[in-house]
C-alpha cells in the first residue's frame, strides 16, 4: 500500500471494483458515480422539480420509475423516485472529490425548495448485464420482473436475502441493484449465488 | 430384461434400462418407470413393513396418496426416509432400501406385535404404560421413542444445495391432467401469463394411465401434443415435477419444484454440484385453477392391506403408463363404474381376470361388457383374503374363495381439494360421487375444474378447464380462447355408496400408513370421542407422511355408521398446507450455515483483521472485540491492556455500528423535541446534547447524542441495536404523527465510517490529521462541539468532541469509502502517541468504569427516573411517551435506581444477572431489590464492578447487599456506590 502519509486518503470500493463475467451475464461493481438523496421540501414539489429540470435536464420521475438523460454525455444520469416527497440522483463520474452533495450547483441550484444528503457512501451498485439477468434475479427478487409489469425505466424498492435493494431495469436485460454498502460482500455473495444457480457459471 | 411382469405397452422407453437396487438385490427398469412401477416389473410386491403391527405391505396406489410403499433413497449424509416409491422417478444408480422392521424385511422380528395386536389398539399406551410410575422416564418412554417413526434420517448436514424463487403469473394452473392442460391451452392461446405445474414427471394426469381417446387419438398422444404446445408459447411456462403445496394469502402459492431428485447424486467438487436440488417458489398470482384431478379410496374389508391388494385405478396406470402387469392372476373389487375399466383394460392385455366383484346387484347388467369367461359376482363382496406375504386368494362373503395374486380395489374417487380449504374453507359433501368437494370459500381467485370439482369424467374435465381458463380470461381482460373445448366421449361414472364390508370379522384397515383398523374406530367411539378432530388424534387416522389421503373419508364413514348419522352429519375434513411432505432443507433454502444472514462488515474490519482481531456478532455487524497481541494469554490481558493504555495515553475504535440519521427541514428542531425528552430546537449550530427517548409508554426506548451541523441539519445516533428500529419509529412518527411538518429522515449508518480516538493524547493524535485550519483546542472545540471540517489534506469529514469512556475524546467521521484508508491513518498516527485499537470489550469496560448507561440498563423496563435521567426529562414541552412516564407506577418513592456496585471482598467476581438482597433477607421473589446490568474487571480500580438496578438505590450508598446469582452458583456482599466509578466530575472529558 501506498505511503498514505503525504498522499492523503485512499478510497476503497466496497467490492474492491469487482467484475465478473459468468456464462450468460456479466456483473460489475459501479464505482464511478455519485448518489444525492434529494427530499422535497414541504409544498414545494412544483419548484424543486423545476429547478431540478433546470439544472439536470431530467424530469422528475414519475411513481415507480427513474428519469434519465436522452443525450450521450448524460445518458447515465438518473433521477430515481423513491417517495412521494423524496428521490436519489445518480451522477456518473464524479471522481473522488466529494462526498454528497453532488454536481457541483445543484445544492445552490435547489436552494430552500429541498434537502440534499450525500448518500455515494451508503450504497453499494451492481449492474447486471446479459440474458441471464432475469433467471438469476427471480432467486432473488420478489418484485414482477417480467417486462409488461417492469419495463425498462422502472426503479422500485424491494428487499433480496433480507437486504434493502433499490432496483433500477435500465433495460430489458440489464439492471442496476443499489444496497447498503455495510453489507456489499453479502449482497454480492447472494447475487453470485443465484447466477451460479441458475447455471451462470464462469 | 426389465422384469418378469412387464407387459407390452406403455410410456416407457425399452431401449433405456435403467439399474438400481432395492435391499440391496440389482435391478432393471426403464426410463419413464418409477421406482414402485420398476419394483413391481420386478415382481417385487413386498416393500416395506407397516407402522405399528409391522404387516408386511406392498404398493398401494401410483400417486401421491401412498401409504405403504416408503422407502429410504441414497446412501450417507444423502439417505433420505419417508419417500414415496410411487413417485420416485427412477434414474441409475438409485438405491432404495425398506424401512420399518428388525432384520430383514422378509423376516422381520417385530412382526410380533401383529400377534399382540389385541393389546395394541387405539390410546393403548395411555392406558398401558401408566404404572410403575418410575418407569416412564427410563422405560416407556425409551421405548416408544425408539419404536416410533418409520425410516432414519442420516444424522449428517445435507450436502445438496436448495434455493428459493420468486414467480409471478396470470394464471396457475395447478394440476397438467386434462383439466389442466385445457385451462393452459385456452389461457396459454390469449396471451395470458400461465404457469402450468404438475407434480409429475410426465404432464398429462390421467390420460396416461387410461386409454379414453381424445379427439380422435390416444389420450397420452393428445397430451404429449399439448404440452409440446404449451411449450412453445411465450407466456406459458411449464413446470413439471412441482407440486403445489399450499394456497397463502393474496394469492401466493407454495410450490416445490424438484430440479436434480431424478438425477443421480453429484460428486461433490463436481462442475455442476452446486445446482441447486430443489427449488422453493413463491407464485404470485392473479387467478389460479385447481386442477388437481382426484384420489381412488379403498374398501375396508378384513385383511384389505395384503401386499397385491391395491386401488384398481393404480392397476390400470402400472398396465396402461408403466407397461407392468401387477399380478398373473387380477380380481377387481368395485363399487362403481370405474372400476370395470381395469378389468377391461387388463383383458385387453391379455391378463387373467379371476373376477369381478361388484358390491351392487347391476339389474341392467356390467356398466362394461368384458370376455365371457370373466367371472362377475354382481351384489357380493369381499370379505377377506389369504396369503402371508401377498395375496393369494380372496373370499366372498357367499363363503367362494377366488385365486388371485392381484385384487384392484375401487371404492370411488375422492376429489383431490387440499388447496381448496387451505384458507380454512369447509368442504362440502356430493351425493352424486359419494365424497367431498370444495365448499363456498375458496382462496380467493381460485376456481376449480375436472375431477377436484367433483366433475369425474373425461369430457366434464376438458369442458370444466377450458371453461374456468374463460372466465379468467373475461376477468383480467384478455381476448377469448377460441380454441374448441377436446372431444372425449364421457364414460360411465355411476357409483353405489360402499365403504365396509359388514360381514368382515376380522380386522379391516381404514388407514395403512398408521395402522388404524375398523377396530380402532368402533373403539374411539366407545370411548366417546365424537369429535372427527378426536377421532384423528386418539386413533392416528390421517396423520403421517399422507396425511390420510386414502384414508379420511372411509374412517369418517365408519364413524358415521357408528353413530347413525350421514357422513356431512358426522364432520368433514379439511387440510392444512403441505399437500405433500416439503423438506426441511427446502424451507431453508440457501439460508444455512454462513448464508443464513446477511452480514455488516465496518470499514476498518480489513485492517482489524490483519491486526488478528477477534469478532463479535453485534446484531447483523461483525465487530472487533479485541485485539490480542504475542505473548498475552486470553481476552483479560488484552482488554486491561487496551484500557490501560486508552485512558494513560490513547485508544481508538470502530464505531460505525451506531446508528445514524440525518434530519433536515426547517421544522427539524420541532421534531426532535417530540421526540426526545430534552429540547434540541434550541441546541446551537456546531453543539451536539445527549437525548433520551421514550417510548409511548414511558419506558425508555433508546438514547443517543443529536449534532447540530446547520440550521435545518441535524444528525441523530442512536445504539447500534435499535438503528434500525428508532428509523423506523421517527419515520412513523413524521409520516402518521405530524405529517404538517418540513422534515425529512435519511439514514446515513452506512455513508460515514467513525472512529472513536479516546484519551489524554487523543487531541494532539487528531491534529495530525486533521488540517490545520482548522482549530481543535479546548477553546475553540469544547466538550460537546461538532464541526464539520476537513482531514489529510482535504478529504471531508466530521468531528464531534463527545464521549463514552469518560476520556477526552472525539469521534471522526469520513465517507465510508475512505474508513480503510483513514484507521490506517489513524493506526500510524497514533504510534508516536503510544494508541492503540481497543474492541468492544474494553469500549464496555471503559462505560461501566464511567457509569454510562448502555443497552443492558435500556432493556425495555427501565425509565429515566430508573437511570438517574430525570433531570433530562423536560416539563415544558410535550413529547413521545411524556403522558404514561407520569404513571404513579413508575414514580413510586422505592422505585429502583442505577447505582454502582463493588465487591466488599475485592477479589470476588462480579457478574451481571446476579439479583440484589438484604444481607439476611432469603432468595425470594418478595426480598428481590433489583438487579446487576453490567459487570466488569476495571483494570483502573484493580478490582470488579458492576452497575445496576436497586430500589432507593440513591439513598443507600455505602450499604451493603448479597449479589445473589444462583444460575453461577455464587452470594456476594456488595457496597453500593455512586454508578460514576471513574472522574465523576467530568474533568477528563472537559480537558
Amino acid at each position: 500500500m501506498a505511503d498514505i502519509r503525504n498522499s492523503g486518503l485512499a478510497a476503497r470500493p466496497f467490492l474492491g471494483g469487482y467484475t465478473q463475467d459468468f456464462q450468460t451475464v456479466r456483473l460489475t461493481e459501479v464505482i464511478d458515480f455519485e448518489l444525492v438523496h434529494v427530499a422535497i421540501a414541504k409544498d414545494e414539489i412544483e419548484r424543486l422539480t423545476e429547478k431540478v429540470r433546470a439544472e439536470s435536464g431530467l424530469d422528475w420521475p414519475a411513481p415507480g420509475s427513474f428519469s434519465t438523460g436522452e443525450r450521450d454525455d448524460d445518458s447515465d444520469l438518473r433521477i430515481v423516485w423513491l417517495a412521494a416527497d423524496q428521490g436519489m440522483i445518480i451522477i456518473p463520474k464524479s471522481g473522488e472529490s466529494l462526498l454528497g452533495t453532488g454536481r457541483t450547483g445543484l445544492a445552490d441550484a435547489i436552494g430552500d425548495a429541498g434537502y440534499l444528503t450525500g448518500q455515494t457512501d451508503n450504497w453499494v451498485a451492481l449492474r447486471l448485464v446479459g440474458t441471464g439477468s432475469v433467471p438469476a434475479l427471480e432467486r432473488l427478487c420478489p418484485l414482477d420482473l417480467h417486462e409488461t409489469a417492469m419495463p425498462p425505466g422502472t426503479a422500485a424498492r424491494t428487499i433480496m436475502e433480507h437486504l434493502a435493494v433499490i432496483i433500477l431495469r435500465e433495460s430489458p436485460e440489464q439492471f442496476l441493484l443499489l444496497s447498503p454498502s455495510s453489507s456489499a460482500g453479502s449482497f454480492l455473495h447472494a447475487v453470485e449465488t443465484s447466477i451460479l444457480n441458475t447455471g451462470g457459471n464462469t | 430384461m426389465t422384469g418378469r411382469f412387464r407387459i407390452p405397452g406403455g410410456l416407457v422407453d425399452r431401449t433405456q434400462p435403467i439399474g438400481f437396487s432395492f435391499n440391496g438385490r440389482e435391478l432393471s427398469g426403464l426410463q419413464g418407470d418409477t421406482l414402485a412401477s420398476a419394483l413391481l416389473a420386478n415382481g417385487q410386491r413386498l416393500v416395506g413393513r407397516s407402522f405399528k403391527y409391522h404387516r408386511p405391505r406392498g404398493i398401494l396406489s401410483a400417486g401421491p396418496e401412498e401409504p405403504n410403499a416408503l422407502v429410504q433413497l441414497h446412501r450417507g449424509a444423502r439417505l433420505e426416509p419417508n419417500t414415496k416409491a410411487t413417485v420416485t422417478e427412477l434414474f441409475a444408480g438409485l438405491a432404495a432400501t425398506s424401512q420399518n422392521h428388525l432384520g430383514s424385511l422378509d423376516f422381520d422380528l417385530l412382526a410380533v406385535n401383529d400377534l399382540l395386536s389385541p393389546f395394541l389398539t387405539a390410546g393403548f399406551y395411555y392406558k398401558t404404560f401408566m404404572w410403575p410410575k418410575s418407569f416412564w422416564e427410563k422405560v416407556y418412554e425409551p421405548l416408544i421413542r425408539s419404536s416410533a417413526g418409520l425410516g432414519r434420517l442420516s444424522g449428517e448436514a445435507d450436502p445438496d444445495h436448495y434455493d428459493k424463487g420468486f414467480l409471478h403469473c396470470d394464471l396457475l394452473v395447478i394440476g397438467a391432467g386434462p383439466a389442466g392442460l385445457s385451462a393452459a391451452l385456452a389461457a396459454g392461446e390469449s396471451g395470458a401469463r400461465v404457469i402450468l405445474a404438475d407434480e409429475d414427471f410426465v404432464m398429462g394426469g390421467r390420460l396416461n394411465s387410461e386409454t379414453h381417446a381424445v379427439n380422435g387419438q390416444p389420450g397420452h398422444e393428445w397430451a404429449a401434443r399439448t404440452v409440446a404446445e404449451l411449450a412453445e408459447m411465450e407466456t406459458v411456462r411449464l413446470m413439471p415435477r412441482t407440486t403445489v403445496f399450499g394456497a397463502f394469502d393474496h394469492g401466493i402459492y407454495g410450490v416445490l419444484e424438484r430440479r436434480r431428485d431424478h438425477l443421480p447424486p453429484l460428486a461433490d467438487g463436481s462442475s455442476d454440484s452446486r445446482q441447486p436440488r430443489q427449488i422453493l417458489w413463491h407464485i404470485y398470482t392473479k387467478r389460479a385453477i385447481l386442477a388437481s384431478g382426484s384420489i381412488e379410496r379403498p374398501i375396508a374389508f378384513t385383511n384389505n392391506d395384503r401386499p397385491g391388494i391395491m386401488l384398481a385405478g393404480a392397476v390400470r396406470a402400472y398396465a396402461n403408463r408403466f407397461g407392468v402387469a401387477c399380478g398373473q392372476r387380477v380380481a377387481v373389487f368395485t363399487n362403481n363404474d370405474d372400476g370395470w375399466r381395469t378389468a377391461a383394460d387388463l383383458q385387453d392385455k391379455d391378463i387373467d381376470i379371476a373376477a369381478v366383484v361388484d358390491t351392487r346387484s347391476l339389474p341392467d347388467g356390467p356398466p362394461i361388457h368384458l370376455n365371457a369367461r370373466v367371472p362377475i359376482h354382481a351384489g357380493e363382496e369381499v370379505v377377506d383374503t389369504r396369503g402371508r406375504r401377498g395375496i393369494t386368494k380372496l373370499v366372498l362373503a357367499s363363503g367362494k374363495r377366488v385365486r388371485a395374486d392381484c385384487l384392484a380395489v375401487s371404492g370411488g374417487w375422492n376429489p383431490s381439494i387440499h388447496l381448496s380449504s387451505h384458507h380454512g374453507g369447509r368442504p362440502v359433501w356430493n351425493d352424486n360421487i359419494a365424497g367431498f368437494v370444495p365448499g363456498e370459500r375458496h382462496p380467493p381467485n381460485l376456481s376449480v375444474a375436472g375431477a377436484a370439482g367433483g366433475s369425474l369424467t373425461l369430457g366434464s374435465a376438458f369442458r370444466e378447464g377450458t371453461a374456468q381458463a374463460a372466465a379468467v380470461l373475461d376477468s383480467l381482460g384478455y381476448p377469448p380462447s377460441r380454441r374448441p373445448v377436446p372431444e372425449a366421449s364421457d364414460e360411465p361414472a355411476a357409483i353405489s355408496a360402499f365403504w365396509h364390508v359388514r360381514e368382515s370379522r376380522g380386522r379391516a384397515w381404514i388407514d395403512f400408513q398408521n395402522d388404524v383398523t375398523d377396530k380402532d374406530v368402533r373403539l374411539s367411539h366407545r370411548e366417546g370421542y365424537r369429535s372427527v378432530e378426536h377421532l384423528k388424534r386418539y386413533t392416528t387416522l390421517g396423520m403421517s407422511t399422507d396425511q390420510g389421503k386414502t384414508a379420511n373419508v372411509n374412517g369418517l364413514a365408519a364413524m358415521a355408521k357408528l353413530s347413525g348419522r350421514t357422513i356431512p352429519e358426522t364432520g368433514t375434513t379439511v387440510f392444512r398446507p403441505p399437500w405433500t411432505p416439503v423438506a426441511i432443507a427446502a424451507f431453508a433454502g440457501r439460508s444455512r450455515g454462513r448464508d443464513f444472514r446477511p452480514v455488516r462488515l465496518t470499514p476498518s474490519h480489513r485492517w482489524a483483521e490483519e491486526q488478528g482481531a477477534v469478532f463479535v456478532e453485534t446484531g447483523s455487524w461483525l465487530r472487533a472485540q479485541w485485539f490480542p497481541r504475542p505473548g498475552e494469554h486470553g481476552w483479560r490481558q488484552s482488554v486491561d491492556r487496551e484500557v490501560r493504555t486508552t485512558r494513560n495515553t490513547a485508544g481508538f475504535c470502530d464505531v460505525t455500528t451506531l446508528g445514524k440519521i440525518d434530519i433536515k427541514g426547517t421544522d427539524a428542531g420541532t421534531f426532535l423535541d417530540r421526540v426526545y425528552t430534552g429540547t434540541f430546537s434550541t441546541l446551537p449550530i456546531g453543539r451536539v446534547r445527549y437525548g433520551l427517548m421514550l417510548r409511548e409508554d414511558g419506558i425508555a426506548y433508546d438514547d443517543g447524542t443529536t449534532a447540530r451541523l446547520g440550521e435545518s441539519h441535524y444528525l441523530m445516533t442512536t445504539t447500534t441495536a435499535n438503528a434500525v428500529l428508532v428509523f423506523r419509529q421517527l419515520e412513523f412518527a413524521r409520516q402518521c404523527l405530524w405529517p404538517d411538518l418540513d422534515v425529512h429522515l435519511v439514514s446515513v449508518t452506512d455513508g460515514w465510517a467513525q472512529f472513536s480516538v479516546a484519551g489524554p493524547h487523543s487531541r494532539d493524535l487528531l491534529r495530525t490529521i486533521i488540517d490545520p485550519q482548522h482549530d481543535i483546542s479546548n477553546a475553540a472545540f469544547p466538550f460537546m462541539a461538532c464541526s464539520e471540517l476537513t482531514v489529510c489534506g482535504g478529504c471531508a469529514a466530521r468531528l464531534f468532541r463527545i464521549s463514552f469512556s469518560g476520556e477526552l475524546a472525539y469521534e471522526l467521521a469520513v465517507p465510508a469509502r475512505f474508513g480503510d484508508s483513514m484507521i490506517r491513518r489513524i493506526a500510524q498516527s497514533g504510534l508516536a502517541f503510544d494508541a492503540v485499537p481497543y474492541g468492544t470489550e474494553a469500549l464496555g469496560v471503559m462505560r461501566i468504569e464511567k457509569g454510562h448507561a448502555s443497552g443492558n440498563e435500556l432493556d425495555g423496563q427501565t425509565t429515566a427516573l430508573n437511570l438517574g435521567l430525570s433531570a433530562m426529562v423536560s416539563t415544558k414541552k410535550d413529547f413521545i411517551g411524556m403522558t404514561l412516564a407520569k404513571r404513579p407506577e413508575l414514580n413510586r418513592k422505592d422505585a429502583v435506581r442505577l447505582m454502582g456496585f463493588i465487591p466488599v471482598d475485592r477479589a470476588a467476581p462480579l457478574a451481571a444477572g446476579a439479583h440484589f438482597l438484604a444481607r439476611d433477607a432469603d432468595p425470594t421473589t418478595e426480598n428481590d431489590q433489583g438487579w446487576m446490568s453490567s459487570a466488569a474487571h476495571s483494570p483502573i480500580l484493580g478490582h470488579d464492578i458492576g452497575i445496576g438496578f436497586i430500589e432507593r438505590g440513591h439513598e443507600r450508598v455505602g450499604e451493603i447487599v448479597r449479589a445473589w446469582d444462583a444460575v453461577r452458583g455464587r452470594d456476594t456482599d456488595v457496597e453500593i456506590v455512586s454508578p460514576h466509578f471513574l472522574d465523576p466530575k467530568g474533568d477528563r472529558l472537559r480537558g
